[in-house]
């Protein structure tokens, strides 16, 4: 349980890592999809 | 079940299509207007959602936060953003009239009127004869919001009242939120028991009201579709495939909730099953609200899902991991479902050895391959986020019951979250409130299934597009003797086919293992 705790500890900057990190990944598989042949 | 309760399913099928083509036909004119706002190309467009919903995201977040834990507030709004509106709180008790209208109300607005956005889109890269651009996202958003969304929702919210769903500052704001929640196929519902409740469904005129609501656009979406593509039977062709499959749902759950279950059987319990459900509703309006919320991507409901029979509940589960596009969401149904008709006609091209075509422009490598990445793409994270729910000692803790029934749990959960559903095996939880205890969340299941909406939504969607900004620049070649014809009962026959299919193969040994075993057992879990 140490990852929940973690995670706990930072609190609203885990939320907003994930939520960022998702949001980069989603903006960068746009030039993915482009790139489709 | 009654004959009335047969005429109303039957009362429900000819009502949605005869308001199908009305409500298109307003729809194709509001979305034929000319954009007071630059074009903008595929890229261009997607880029606008994302940073749209984004800058979103940060204000419901801010919103929220004050009466949630960190992780329920980030799975929340996750949730409202994505027109999933999975709920791990309870609105009525976590929180305020202020933050369910200025958070969650205006969010049922925007989240629907993003996917209505794409979907026109979409349609415009499919019926486009030249040229590199799909509109302007704001434009779209716009006349989704002002000429289509709110009007209705001001109306129909004023015919709630009137049957007696309540709007005050002192009860709450139900009425305002109710209307928006079904005809954007929300789903969260001011009172955490949603639409079994009177004070948000009151009387049987209400209940088809909001069964009504959470399909017209959908449906009427099809008739844009077949307006702006400029051949109505292209629409109706879809529409006919949608209401197939539903009518399949409908008539499944029905004779399910019907014959009871063997657990009831084995315990000396004979009859239909009315556990979880209003008496006031009964079988047939609560088969045919749980086959609607599910086959769009509502996920209001008027009974108990965790409490329908096996069979019953493996429908609803079935009816969203075909990706929601049985209707679907609005707008989200839309553009998921020509997907599946770019597939369809690509493996009928493979059958006849004729390169395919969609309304005469050529499917080729990149379009099929963009396609498999938006309709397998949400499949393949149900099983991973539900595999590794089940799998770690973290995702356990969310499982009420045991069994088949705890799989089927978070099965659902998953698939629900996946799919921008937001209907609940209710056991399934990520937010304990206790009344005289520190409220805290259980991070694993709000992170995890605040990441499968975000992803669920956003890659057919992103999809979608990208193929949409492909076909947009492709000549349109004419019909021809060979051309297999995508308005023609053969097509629908087709689409069908490969829905069921790559809906079963993909999940038929997770439904086996859950509601199936469920269905069959004497054991009560």
């Amino acid at each position: 349980m140490y990852v929940a705790s973690i995670l706990d500890s930072l609190s609203d900057l885990t939320s907003a890592v994930v939520a960022a990190l998702a949001f980069v990944a989603l903006f960068l598989l746009i030039e993915i999809l482009q790139r489709v042949r | 079940m009654t004959a009335a309760g047969w005429v109303e399913i039957a009362l429900y099928v000819a009502v949605l299509t005869a308001i199908t083509p009305l409500l298109g036909r307003y729809m194709a004119w509001v979305f034929r207007r000319p954009s007071r706002w630059g074009e903008q190309n595929w890229k261009q467009y997607a880029r606008s959602v994302l940073v749209f919903s984004a800058a979103f995201f940060v204000v419901l977040y801010a919103i929220l936060r004050p009466r949630m834990p960190y992780d329920v507030t980030f799975n929340t709004t996750a949730s409202f953003i994505t027109n999933t509106n999975w709920q791990f709180y309870a609105g009525e008790t976590t929180l305020s009239n202020l933050q369910q209208m200025a958070g969650l109300a205006v969010q049922n607005f925007v989240s629907a009127a993003v996917g209505i956005a794409v979907a026109i889109a979409v349609i415009r890269g499919l019926a486009a004869r030249s040229g590199k651009t799909l509109g302007n996202f704001y434009d779209d958003l716009f006349k989704s919001l002002v000429y289509v969304l709110l009007p209705i929702s001001v109306v129909v919210g004023l015919v709630l009242v009137s049957q007696g769903v309540i709007q005050s500052l002192s009860a709450g704001p139900v009425a305002s939120q109710e209307a928006i929640k079904e005809l954007g196929t929300n789903g969260g519902g001011f009172f955490n028991v949603n639409s079994a409740y009177p004070f948000e469904n009151p009387t049987w005129l209400s209940n088809f009201i909001e069964m009504l609501l959470i399909l017209a656009i959908p449906a009427a979406l099809t008739s844009v579709y077949g307006r702006m593509v400029g051949n109505r039977r292209q629409g109706w062709a879809i529409y006919s495939a949608m209401l197939i499959l539903f009518v399949i749902g409908v008539v499944v759950v029905a004779i399910a909730e019907n014959h009871g279950t063997p657990a009831m059987e084995a315990a000396g319990v004979h009859g239909f099953n009315m556990e979880g459900k209003e008496q006031r509703f009964g079988i047939a309006s609560t088969a045919l609200f749980t086959v609607i919320t599910t086959v769009a991507s509502c996920g209001a409901v008027n009974g108990a899902m965790e409490s329908l029979t096996g069979i019953g509940g493996l429908v609803p589960m079935a009816n969203m991991q075909t990706g929601e596009v049985i209707f679907g969401g609005v707008g989200s149904g839309l553009y998921g479902m020509l997907m599946f008709a770019i597939l369809g006609v690509f493996l009928s091209g493979l059958m006849v050895g004729r390169t395919p075509e969609f309304l005469g422009k050529k499917i080729e490598a990149r379009e099929v391959k963009l396609t498999v990445f938006g309709t397998i793409g949400v499949p393949l994270l149900v099983l991973f986020t539900s595999a590794i729910a089940i799998a770690s000692s973290y995702g356990k803790v969310s499982i009420f019951n045991s069994g088949p029934q705890g799989w089927s749990e978070t099965l659902y959960a998953y698939t629900s979250q996946a799919n921008n559903n937001g209907s609940a095996f209710a056991g399934y939880t990520g937010f304990i409130q206790p009344a005289d205890a520190a409220q805290f969340g259980i991070t694993f299941a709000n992170l995890l299934g605040g990441l499968a909406m975000m992803f669920g939504r956003f890659l057919p969607l992103l999809a979608a597009l990208a193929i949409a900004g492909s076909l947009v620049e492709k000549r349109v070649t004419p019909a021809g003797a060979g051309t297999f014809r995508t308005d023609s009962p053969t097509f629908v026959v087709v689409l069908v086919g490969v829905i069921v299919l790559i809906a079963l193969l993909t999940f038929v040994p997770a439904l086996l293992l859950g509601p199936v075993v469920q269905g069959m057992t004497h054991q009560l879990f």
